[in-house]
């Protein structure tokens, strides 16, 4: 039996209520809060109109939620891919999750072709109005430039055909030239580049692969990117290197480039992590993410971090929400882009097909119970305001933290943001963030 | 915590007490991301 999804914080001498199923925060006085009781708990009317009223409101959510025996089984459709072009790349970030090298593995264009191909014909079949192509992740796209664009291209020419709308992403370390960037900029509707704050800060975590620093290569992109009034991501990656200056950061960053939407993420602990030791200390990046938040809310702007925007509720992770299909360049389909190998048997069931001949072909196995893998259904999280927005988290991070305290250390700190954010809202302080979607 | 975990013992209230109610909606997607486990599974 499901129970109610409302749930109540004291604050300031009132009680905020907060109903995730229903997208909404009331705060009320403490005798509202008592009539409320009433209401919900009592199964009655209150004296005053109000309270009833936020009541029928609260109660009726404009998500349902069914339990796991009645639920029914997940049809699988993908019409939203992640490619990994390559894993070959031209920087050596001290916390690569993929630990990408210059000699990389390369996806061939029949490959690509061959997944754009099913993501057209799924939508086309189900009547979707557009397909989502996200080229990123593994190594670097730039460096297969002409296989970056020839997927591109082919994607735009099955978009002309069949009257699918293709939103395409790129995911780069911003090291390009002068044709790159503007060939991006005229090509892809989003661009996502990673630059980690100031250029020593960049520079020591993201050197060129011969060492050389990077700041003025990706400095450069973004400024191009900014005087075209392009709208485009930059991703920070928050170690201890950069904690403590959030602020300064997300300040310099959004006064240089203003059409840019600031994404922080901590690092997940695996590929060049280990043997570089980076890390993200939670403690001082929650402190300085505070800080960071009010400051963007005073410019009417706002920061991206993943499982604490107030936006829908989603019921798993990233692509588990919707299975998005992320194809490796060996052909194998990962249902998340961190987790590549398929060894050992947490990682083995992330593996849900492979990109052939005649197609894409899938194992069911694995796709029914990512599909079934969804939050409400996680006894650990059962009682937490916050899992039908953090949809119970990063699950390549779960797998990789080191230990329960680790995994805590991160839940703790998702939890912590979101309700800094939930509160700041009832409070009248931040309009909830119309800018930061992604 | 959970409403329907609260007792009323933390909640004793004197006459002069008033009902104040100020209620915002969250942003939401244009088109629900998720309308219920059923509905995803529909739309996937």
């Amino acid at each position: 039996m499901l129970r109610r999804e409302i749930y109540v914080f004291e604050h300031r001498g009132k009680f905020v209520v907060f109903a995730p199923l229903k997208s909404k925060v009331a705060t009320v006085s403490r005798l509202g809060l008592r009539e409320l009781l009433k209401c919900i708990q009592d199964d009655r009317r209150s004296d005053f109109a109000q309270i009833s009223d936020l009541a029928d409101d609260l109660l009726s959510p404009n998500c349902t939620v069914r339990d796991r025996a009645s639920a029914p089984e997940r049809r699988f459709h993908p019409t939203y891919a992640r490619l990994i072009l390559t894993t070959r790349c031209n920087l050596r970030c001290i916390y690569c999750y993929s630990a990408a090298e210059q000699r990389g593995l390369s996806m061939p264009s029949r490959t690509a072709e061959t997944a754009i191909d099913v993501l057209f014909d799924n939508a086309v079949r189900d009547g979707k109005e557009s397909v989502t192509l996200e080229i990123s992740g593994g190594g670097e796209p730039s460096t297969e430039w002409a296989l970056l664009v020839s997927t591109l291209r082919y994607a735009r020419g099955r978009e002309a055909k069949t009257g699918v709308k293709l939103l395409a992403k790129v995911s780069t370390n911003g090291v390009l030239d002068e044709e790159g960037i503007a060939w991006l900029a005229d090509n892809v509707d989003s661009v996502q580049l990673s630059l980690d704050g100031f250029a020593a800060i960049q520079n020591k975590q993201r050197p060129l692969a011969n060492g050389a620093p990077s700041f003025d290569r990706v400095s450069r992109t973004a400024t191009v990117l900014n005087e075209r009034k392009r709208s485009f991501v930059i991703r920070t990656t928050v170690t201890s290197e950069n904690a403590h200056l959030l602020s300064e950061i997300v300040d310099f960053l959004q006064t240089q480039f203003d059409h840019a939407l600031i994404h922080l993420e901590p690092v997940t602990t695996c590929g060049r992590c280990t043997s570089t030791g980076c890390q993200t200390p939670f403690d001082e990046f929650r402190a300085s993410l505070k800080k960071a938040l009010r400051s963007a809310w005073a410019r009417q702007k706002d920061i991206y971090l993943g499982g604490t925007p107030l936006t829908s509720p989603q019921i798993g992770s990233c692509g588990l929400c919707d299975l998005t299909v992320v194809v490796l360049p060996s052909g194998e389909i990962t249902a998340c882009p961190v987790i590549s190998s398929f060894d050992e048997p947490r990682s083995a069931a992330f593996l849900i097909g492979r990109v052939g001949a005649a197609g894409l072909s899938f194992d069911k196995g694995n796709v029914a119970a990512l599909a079934s893998s969804v939050v409400a259904y996680w006894e650990e999280c059962d009682d937490c305001f916050a899992k039908w927005h953090c949809s119970g988290g990063c699950l390549a991070a779960r797998i990789h933290a080191e230990g329960r305290a680790a995994w805590e250390a991160r839940c703790s700190f998702v939890r912590d943001v979101f309700r800094f954010r939930l509160l700041a809202l009832a409070d009248g302080r931040w309009d909830g963030g119309k800018e930061a979607v992604r | 915590m959970r409403l329907e975990d609260m007792g009323f013992d933390g909640l004793v209230v004197d006459e002069e007490s008033e009902v104040t109610v100020d209620s915002r909606s969250m942003r939401t997607s244009p088109v629900p991301l998720v309308c219920s486990i059923d509905d995803c599974g529909q739309e996937n």
